[in-house]
């Protein structure tokens, strides 16, 4: 089920909010389940029994790792623990990467791989956290079989993420209040994501799609560049709209997830992104890899395998397909860099200068990212830095920039704290004339969402492929 | 948490609620739509829901589509979409429409298929040599991006049809090329072409007869016109295509003066017509299939004006609206489509005695059309 | 320790039937079905709207699809009475996945064609390729239909597949 179409928007989330107000506190979370479970069948019951299947695995998993560790039977816990984390990186594998191995290798694969099962991505790496934070002791396993089975499968986070971690939402699933203030902060988040979505990221989308067609070799620089741009924007809009939708979702049903963008576009150094982009993924590489394998506080040498590894798996994690390990590779090289050769010089740089560096720099690497091949990457790359093509800047350029720089305009300025901040600080002020306002403003978004809902043809998910 | 706090908070949500609950309510009252005329095509009906379409995933696919296509005021939705791509957002373009000035609407051109094309014009040349007893003729008209560019919107490429153009007419031989784009550039400040069709407006079509009718050895000052405007209310293709419903276009016919009976036969209907011009279409919205009732397969127009001439028209429905200036000049005309027409050239040509054979029509469907090759190929 | 290897029975039992699962899944390409291929037609045809069908020589499946129709172990095709409806069912016995690759290409390309044609024009016509078509391969037999029916002749053809020669 699309979280932006016509049956989720109208029919699904407003009967699962008001089921959820009615039913007894006591039935909520079997109400979440069931909601969840026609969530998944919806697009295809196959993947019931699948995401059960796992569902059921890592839950006696979780209960045997924990029975160990209480029985300080270390080295048994982490046979268990080791064939846990195998068990569902096999099902990952198999479903994304298995065509791509083998054809690396050199065979071909014979029979049809099926679809893979709704936000694989999502929860196998939800799963694998419970078993850690468990072995750890840390966390104690849901006891409860349907509290587990709500943890895999929710449906606010089940199909485009954020990835939450085990110990993030195992105490809320037992212990979570529900305020009016949490519940219409909710709605306001889920609906600017709804907007974000529907309205820039399709809008932007539009135009990328024109660029996919040209034929690369006769571009010229500026139109290059603003191919890159309406990508690297689209893709923000798109996952950040869908983000704001799962938390704000979340935190209607009593959940606080923690943000998985902050302004990505805003940061200083590649570091500062990733702080800010795609926020869930980089915590759990942090949590489950790279802190375990000893993070920073090792040697040199080790430092940089550490990060090699967790930046080698960040980009194979977005497909199996070169470009996105080239692309992984990109940002690890950048960030060895600004971690370990100019540390002290860019201490003395400007913030400003920074910042737009780093902004053309995240810019170049997602021309690498959409590429359909490392030799388009290239290609398109070659353009960009005024090689090969057709000059500067040629009509096409100029009439993209003119049919889409308003769009582009506003895309960008909606990347920034601006908005957001003029927003607090007009709900400060606690007056009717706000209220109003504030529903109408809503009403608007919400008007012209269901606009481009309805008379656009539907454009996916674009991380939902992950 | 104070219960009198409670509501006042909840605006937002009691906002969003209420309206998605007003939403269902006039969808459960309202009764599915079948046809939908701006967009000129059928809606979504309820979809059947049976337990292999929801396997294969079918099922959601049909109840989104479902769902949109019969959400109510889906005209209003539109329109507010619209206008906030190409208002608010200032697009210039919208589902492979460009939004011009003065609310001139134009195709943007299709991706030319070269492969085809190649094939297309040594079937021609075929032809040509094949039949030299007759004469040949071929037009290819340029498009609206291509001469009304004054009415694009800022910065569009330059259109590389008049090229195309040149290139055809150099690769072709022993036929009468008839090149019209100078001439139609020349009254590019003319209403050539309709606001919200792709097609041209028989003022368009005229002015481009006055070129070919000589090439075809006719004498056009031999034939005077009645100009009629039979509409002023035609919304065409592009209206539907690109949301913008802003203009109405007028239609215009040219009679000639004088007495020119027609018969107009057609293949795919039992039915017999005394004149071309269909007139219950302009109650309908494709207004334009008033010429010649739109496409069909092979129509056959008899006249009275004794020329020893029969025209093979081969053509898109460009020439649907040319046809007019030429009843006057032959005895009979065969009017072919050849993407609804199965027959072969060999046939037409040997079953209605030929004596003449023009190709019409414009560049865009020209540069990417391939059933003209299956025409003209031989057994 | 009884707990632990109740654990382990539990969760590598969940592995076991995940595999099972997958595995039947995935199948369904390796096997040829043995039907007769003129029963599955006519199971394909009578399921149809036949009302605006008429059987198609070689020379129509050429110039239509572009396939020579003597390369593929069974292949037939209806096609539309008048040149204004769009109403086609064909059905082909491929022998490999490559003629399988070259029916898939040709029917889209038929497909696409006719949307080409009827674009603004056959609002009718559009309705039935966009909403009523249906194109698949299904253990050695490729299935192309444009239709009314177009659902209900598909699961006749799945069906008639499955009954063994």
């Amino acid at each position: 089920m699309s979280l932006s179409g016509v049956f989720f928007v109208f029919l699904f989330f407003p009967s699962s909010i008001l089921l959820y107000r009615l039913i007894p506190e006591k039935w909520r979370n079997s109400l979440l389940l069931a909601l969840s479970l026609i969530f998944i069948s919806f697009g295809n019951p196959a993947d019931l029994i699948l995401i059960g299947l796992s569902t059921v695995f890592n839950y006696f998993t979780a209960l045997e790792i924990d029975g160990l560790r209480s029985m300080k039977r270390e080295k048994t816990k982490k046979l268990v623990l080791a064939t846990g984390i195998a068990v569902n990186t096999a099902l990952l594998i198999f479903y994304k990467y298995f065509v791509f191995l083998m054809s690396n290798i050199g065979l071909n694969v014979n029979f049809g791989i099926p679809a893979a099962p709704v936000g694989l991505s999502f929860f196998t790496f939800s799963a694998i956290s419970c078993l850690c934070d468990v072995s750890k002791g840390d966390e104690t396993p849901l006891k409860n079989p349907f509290d587990f089975a709500l943890f895999i499968s929710f449906f606010g986070k089940l199909s485009s993420g954020p990835i939450v971690k085990y110990r993030d939402m195992a105490r809320q699933i037992k212990d979570r209040t529900m305020t009016a203030t949490s519940v219409e902060s909710g709605m306001k988040l889920f609906l600017i994501g709804l907007g974000k979505k529907l309205i820039i990221s399709g809008s932007l989308g539009k135009f990328f799609n024109a660029f996919r067609t040209q034929d690369i070799s006769t571009m010229s620089t500026v139109t290059a560049w603003l191919g890159a741009l309406f990508y690297s924007l689209m893709l923000y809009y798109d996952f950040s709209g869908y983000s704001d939708m799962a938390i704000g979702i979340g935190r209607i049903f009593g959940f606080s997830f923690s943000k998985n963008f902050d302004h990505p576009f805003i940061s200083s150094s590649m570091t500062d992104f990733w702080r800010r982009w795609h926020i869930s993924l980089g915590a759990w590489f942090r949590d489950y890899i790279y802190i375990p394998m000893g993070g920073s506080r090792v040697s040199k040498s080790r430092h940089i395998l550490n990060l090699s590894v967790v930046w080698l798996l960040t980009g194979l994690w977005h497909g199996a397909n070169w470009t996105f390990v080239v692309w992984g590779l990109y940002h690890l090289v950048l960030l060895l860099l600004e971690k370990m050769v100019f540390k002290k010089i860019l201490k003395r740089i400007p913030t400003i200068i920074k910042t737009i560096l780093t902004f053309l720099l995240t810019v170049i690497g997602w021309t690498i990212f959409f590429s359909d091949s490392l030799s388009t990457a290239e290609a398109y790359l070659l353009r960009m830095f005024g090689l090969g093509g057709s000059g500067l800047v040629d009509s096409m350029g100029k009439y993209y920039l003119a049919s889409g720089g308003i769009l582009l305009f506003v895309a960008m300025i909606g990347a920034t704290p601006l908005l957001s901040a003029i927003g607090s600080k007009i709900e400060k002020r606690d007056s009717v004339l706000v209220k109003v306002s504030t529903a109408v403003f809503f009403a608007l978004l919400l008007l012209i969402s269901t606009a481009f809902m309805i008379s656009e043809t539907v454009s996916s998910f674009l991380y939902a492929q992950f | 948490m104070q219960s009198n706090q409670k509501s006042p908070k909840l605006w937002v949500t009691s906002m969003f609620l209420s309206m998605v609950i007003c939403f269902n309510i006039i969808a459960l009252i309202t009764p599915d739509k079948e046809f939908s005329e701006t967009e000129n095509r059928m809606l979504a009906q309820s979809p059947s829901v049976t337990a292999k379409s929801i396997a294969d995933g079918s099922a959601e696919k049909n109840i989104e589509k479902y769902l949109s296509d019969q959400f109510a005021f889906r005209d209003a939705w539109s329109a507010i979409s619209f206008f906030t791509k190409c208002y608010l957002f200032r697009e210039k373009e919208s589902n492979g429409v460009y939004i011009g000035k003065d609310n001139y609407l134009m195709l943007i051109p299709s991706e030319s298929n070269p492969e085809a094309m190649e094939k297309k014009l040594s079937s021609v040349n075929a032809v040509t040599e094949k039949y030299g007893n007759i004469r040949h003729f071929i037009s290819i008209i340029p498009n609206a991006v291509t001469i009304m560019n004054h009415k694009l919107p800022s910065h569009v490429p330059e259109s590389i049809q008049p090229g195309q153009i040149t290139d055809i007419s150099q690769s072709l031989k022993g036929i009468t090329f008839c090149d019209v784009t100078g001439l139609m550039k020349k009254h590019q400040y003319e209403e050539l072409y309709y606001h919200t069709d792709h097609h041209w407006t028989s003022r368009g079509a005229f002015l481009a007869f006055t070129a070919i009718a000589p090439a075809m050895q006719l004498n056009p000052d031999n034939i005077q016109y009645d100009i009629y405007t039979v509409s002023e209310s035609f919304e065409g293709t592009l209206s539907s295509k690109s949301g913008s419903h802003r203009y109405y276009d007028k239609i215009e016919i040219y009679v000639p003066k004088g007495e020119h009976p027609v018969t107009v036969k057609y293949s795919d209907k039992d039915e017999t017509s005394g004149t071309i011009y269909q007139k219950s279409f302009l109650d309908t919205k494709d207004k334009y299939a008033l010429f010649l009732g739109g496409n069909h397969p092979l129509v056959t127009i008899t006249t009275t004006a004794d020329t020893d001439r029969t025209l093979l028209l081969i053509k898109d429905s460009y020439a649907n609206c040319f046809v007019q200036f030429l009843t006057p000049y032959f005895d009979q005309i065969v009017v072919v489509d050849p993407r609804y027409c199965y027959d072969t050239v060999d046939m037409i040509i040997n079953e209605y005695e030929i004596t003449d054979l023009l190709y019409l029509y414009n560049a865009d469907t020209f540069m990417t059309d391939t059933s003209l090759t299956d025409l003209l190929a031989f057994e | 320790m009884m707990k632990t290897l109740a654990f382990e029975l539990c969760r590598w039992t969940a592995v076991a039937v995940a595999i099972l699962f997958i595995v039947r899944l995935s199948d369904g390409f390796s096997t040829v079905s043995s039907a007769n291929p003129q029963k599955v037609l006519e199971a394909a045809y009578t399921c149809a709207d036949t009302t605006n069908l008429q059987p198609a020589s070689n020379q129509i499946i050429k110039r239509l699809y572009g396939i020579d129709p003597s390369e593929y172990e069974f292949c037939a095709l209806y096609y539309a009475l008048t040149n204004m409806d769009v109403d086609e069912l064909l059905l082909i016995k491929y022998a490999d996945s490559s003629q399988e690759q070259q029916i898939q290409s040709a029917a889209k390309a038929r497909l696409q064609g006719q949307k080409n044609v009827f674009e603004n024009y056959g609002v009718g016509q559009m309705d039935l390729l966009n909403n009523h078509s249906i194109l698949m391969s299904d253990s050695g037999f490729a299935f192309f239909i444009i239709n009314l029916k177009a659902d209900e002749s598909a699961a006749a053809f799945i069906n008639a597949l499955r009954e063994e020669e």
